[in-house]
């Protein structure tokens, strides 16, 4: 209950904030001679903006505590009956105002917090396209995609999600595209999240996906407005998260690992290219080692003489056995990877220089590995790179098949990849199958998949994502 | 209910039940003795196996020049083929490895000794490349024609096989893989010939080596088998003809005396010079039976397409009618080519080496039926006719050989 006495407003906000000391209580009086008290927290705010919109009128103008939505210049966000509801208004950067005489309090939005600059994508980059990339301000994110959507039918559900954190969650969506039952169950999922923190959407991925332990990720992310975008117009539902410079979308195709916003702004015969490109670097970033290992061990006959020499040659004198050889390279490129993105860049430099020196020449020198190890660990990690987006999966898979090919040769990396085609087509993202549209099959989805036609061919949105299929276009003659 | 645990862990049994039934025997690169070249002699009714094994440290790329041969020459001694390869291991530190095996020599003993008895682990044996080329030693024992390396590869066996695989330039040498050679070898009532490899001296070139002579290898010829047994062989010229005879000639050069009418027209320089060569570069042989009265008749139809790459006559060749008649001399050449090789088969050996038999039993199966146990006789008085059709398609650069010169 928010008291007309001021000071126990005062005594009430102090404790429930347990003298907190970031939380400003300010009292002072109106030219009506009544008593007021303004709330928030240091530093969330706008004080210019408090000092000439808010303090200023009530000092100077306001004739009676009634008259104070007509006094000050700045919009009234809400009214306050109870106390404890000014909880989150102030800890998300609002202005709460008691009034001797009301049993009520005025919020008003003056909210500044400190924060980044739209800046340029720094994993997804692009020659070609837009160039700017999400913020950790939800509010600006929100904007950002605004900025592409300019429709009365985009839609923001927000969410308060976090005991601890109130971390504000966004559903966007467009209305009549999304298909009702996919957003159904992402406002099901995101209703059902109890958690006391939420700092990255990483938290929210793992709780709206269908399996969490599973090796692929069925839920996608994007840091660039046009990659979202391009997802909502589609039919996904993104998921915004305060304090997150990505932005979810859900549900997400299999397919989707492979492409790039790029894609779609340059020419179609170069994006199907790429996208082949993509494909034969994803098999071959977790293939290469193991089928390497099972043909200088199991099956010799099936190298080149003149390969298998050299091979052999190289081999000669290699104290470890083959496999042991390439999981020793492979923890060595994962350790040069990992020191280079965490190290300050000053060092990683020199982590860069020491561990391609190691890996690259000392290595082979002291007959630790064979030279052409190096090449094969070598382009499976340029191969990872072509794919960043499943970069959490083909470590992991690596080794998977690095296992099969050196305990039963290629019978077992054969045998693995039927497994993992299995697997993957039984995956579903929120109810779409993930390999949509390979399987099951749909003529019109694959003109989007591993081909990608000219963006004037692609008439259809995908079938199994969106509700309305056909896209709005203007009548065209061919 | 079974727990998620206790499901993982059943389908992960399972795979691996799928999985550990396979080929178990991983081997590492470092115990295999990589073979390139298997000779086969045959000593006092022991079997020698004479194998030419890689050794790895020539495929390293070190700095310093390293002082270890490329190859090692591993030999066994047993009663069979497989026991001979079996007791290396006996004397050598690494396991034999065959599958990159590309050249299997039979030693001429070995060969009139008869084959059919120790060929049967070339194709029974897992290891045993079908690829591989198969030879004769001729007049001398396999082992003494491994480990001759006058070439640019790196190993004898690579320098023989390289021979081999240029030799389509030259017509006068047989290339037949194991594969093939087993082809034939169940053939009904045709008999094989196979490549044939002798080392040859020749004068040391290089001053700055000591040695007078070096040896080098040559491939000319082919190993003619009768059942198993080694009979003899075509050499050069009748090696061509059996090349056209067969329809395997790839490329070949045939050299032949110019027409001497077309001289007179000209100014002649040299008398000396008199012959001329076609580069073919395809043809096409079609052999047809016929019964005339009663007995078989054999006709040879060869088409070929060359290329004028010498001429030493002084003919010109542009002027009109010329190029006819020297498709006709080129034409009768090739057909004494092909007259030798069948004289030689008939006469020599009495064997049909040319698979006319089979063609026998295609058209005349009635006929086959009753000849076919005595083949060889039938063969031996049969008539043949040729035809031979040479087209010269290309004259080269130049109309005017330099023996012709335009004040005179």
């Amino acid at each position: 209950m928010i008291s007309k006495n001021i000071e126990e407003n005062k005594d009430n906000l102090k404790e429930l904030f347990n003298n907190t000391s970031d939380l400003i209580l300010y009292e002072f009086k109106t030219l009506s001679n009544h008593r007021a008290l303004i709330a928030y927290i240091n530093g969330t705010i706008d004080k210019v903006s408090l000092n000439e919109d808010v303090l200023k009128p009530l000092v100077e103008e306001l004739v009676s505590p009634w008259d104070i939505k007509s006094t000050v210049y700045t919009r009234i966000n809400d009214e306050i009956k109870e106390l404890k509801d000014t909880i989150v208004p102030i800890n998300n950067g609002l202005v709460i105002l008691f009034m001797e005489g009301l049993d009520f309090a005025y919020t008003f939005d003056l909210s500044q917090w400190p924060k980044r600059q739209v800046e340029k994508p720094t994993t997804e980059m692009v020659i070609r396209g837009p160039k700017e990339a999400f913020v950790e301000d939800i509010i600006v994110n929100k904007t950002l995609i605004r900025g592409k959507i300019k429709s009365n039918n985009l839609i923001f559900e927000d969410y308060i999600l976090g005991e601890e954190t109130n971390t504000k969650v966004s559903l966007v969506y467009i209305k009549g595209i999304v298909k009702e039952g996919v957003l159904e169950e992402a406002r099901y999922r995101i209703e059902k999240i109890k958690i006391d923190a939420i700092l990255d959407n990483g938290y929210i991925e793992s709780y709206i996906d269908e399996k969490p332990n599973r090796l692929i990720s069925t839920v996608a992310f994007t840091e660039k407005p046009d990659i979202a975008a391009s997802k909502i117009l589609e039919g996904s539902v993104g998921i915004l998260c305060d304090g997150s410079p990505n932005v979810l979308t859900v549900p997400k195709l299999f397919v989707e690992n492979l492409h790039s916003a790029e894609d779609y702004y340059i020419r179609a015969h170069y994006a199907t290219f790429l996208r082949i490109l993509r494909l034969m670097a994803f098999l071959a970033s977790f293939v290469i080692p193991g089928v390497y290992i099972s043909l200088i061990t199991f099956h010799q006959e099936m190298v080149p003489t003149e390969l298998l020499i050299s091979i052999a040659g190289q081999r000669e004198g290699v104290p470890l056995s083959s496999p042991f050889e390439a999981l020793l390279m492979i923890l060595f490129f994962e350790l040069i990877k990992e020191s280079g993105v965490r190290l300050p860049e000053a060092i990683g430099q020199a982590v860069t220089l020491v561990g391609g020196l190691v890996i690259g020449q000392a290595a082979v020198e002291a007959g630790i590995v064979s030279s052409t190890m190096i090449i094969m660990i070598a382009s499976t990690g340029m191969a990872e790179f072509v794919v960043p987006k499943l970069r959490e999966s083909i470590p992991i898979l690596r080794l998977i098949f690095l296992f099969l090919g050196s305990v039963s040769g290629l019978y077992g990396i054969t045998s693995g990849l039927v497994l993992f085609t299995a697997y993957l087509v039984s995956m579903k993202s929120f109810g779409v199958p993930y390999m949509w549209p390979i399987a099951p099959y749909d003529k019109e989805g694959l003109k989007d998949t591993i081909g990608k036609y000219s963006v004037r061919k692609l008439n259809y949105r995908p079938e199994a994502i969106s509700n309305k299929k056909r896209r709005k276009r203007n009548e065209r003659i061919d | 209910m079974i727990s998620q645990w206790k499901k993982t862990f059943i389908i992960l049994s399972l795979i691996f039940c799928m999985l550990l039934t396979s080929c178990t025997g991983a081997r590492e690169l470092d115990t295999l003795g990589i073979v390139i070249a298997v000779g086969i002699d045959i000593e006092n009714g022991k079997i020698i196996v004479t194998n030419e094994v890689i050794n790895p440290a020539s495929g390293k790329e070190s700095k310093t020049a390293s002082s270890q041969d490329n190859t090692l020459f591993v030999q066994g001694i047993g009663n069979t083929v497989e026991e001979a390869i079996i007791n290396t291991t006996l004397t050598f530190d690494r396991r034999l490895y065959y599958p990159h095996n590309y050249l299997v020599i039979l030693g001429e003993e070995f060969a009139k000794a008869g084959i059919s008895e120790h060929i049967d682990i070339l194709s029974r044996g897992k290891e045993q490349r079908e690829q591989a080329y198969m030879l004769v030693a001729k007049g001398t024992r396999a082992c003494d024609v491994m480990g001759i390396n006058s070439g640019i590869s790196k190993s004898s066996g690579r320098y023989i096989y390289q021979i081999i695989e240029e030799d389509i330039y030259n017509g006068q040498t047989r290339t037949i893989t194991i594969n093939e050679f087993l082809k034939y070898h169940f053939k009904e009532r045709e008999e094989y010939i196979l490549g044939v490899v002798r080392p040859i001296e020749k004068p040391q070139i290089n001053k700055n080596k000591t040695e007078d002579k070096i040896q080098v290898i040559c491939v000319e010829g082919g190993a003619v088998f009768k059942e198993d047994t080694l009979v003899g062989y075509y050499m050069g010229d009748e090696m061509l003809g059996f090349n056209f005879l067969i329809d395997d000639l790839k490329m070949a050069n045939i050299s032949f005396e110019s027409p001497k009418y077309l001289q007179k027209n000209h100014n002649l320089i040299s008398e000396k010079g008199s012959l001329s060569s076609v580069e073919i570069f395809r043809s096409k042989t079609k052999k047809s039976l016929k019964v005339i009265d009663g007995r078989l008749h054999l006709f040879i139809d060869v088409e070929f397409r060359g290329l004028l790459a010498e001429e030493t006559q002084g003919i010109d060749i542009s002027k009109p009618g010329m190029i006819r008649e020297m498709e006709k001399a080129c034409g009768e050449k090739v057909k004494s080519h092909i007259a030798n090789v069948m004289n030689k088969a008939q006469k020599e050996f009495g064997i049909d080496t040319f698979g006319i038999g089979e063609l026998v039993h295609r058209k005349y199966p009635k006929l086959w039926k009753e000849i076919k146990d005595n083949w060889s006789q039938v063969f031996v008085d049969l008539d043949y006719t040729i035809n031979v059709k040479a087209h010269i398609n290309d004259t080269g650069f130049t109309n005017t050989p330099p023996n012709i010169r335009k004040d005179k």
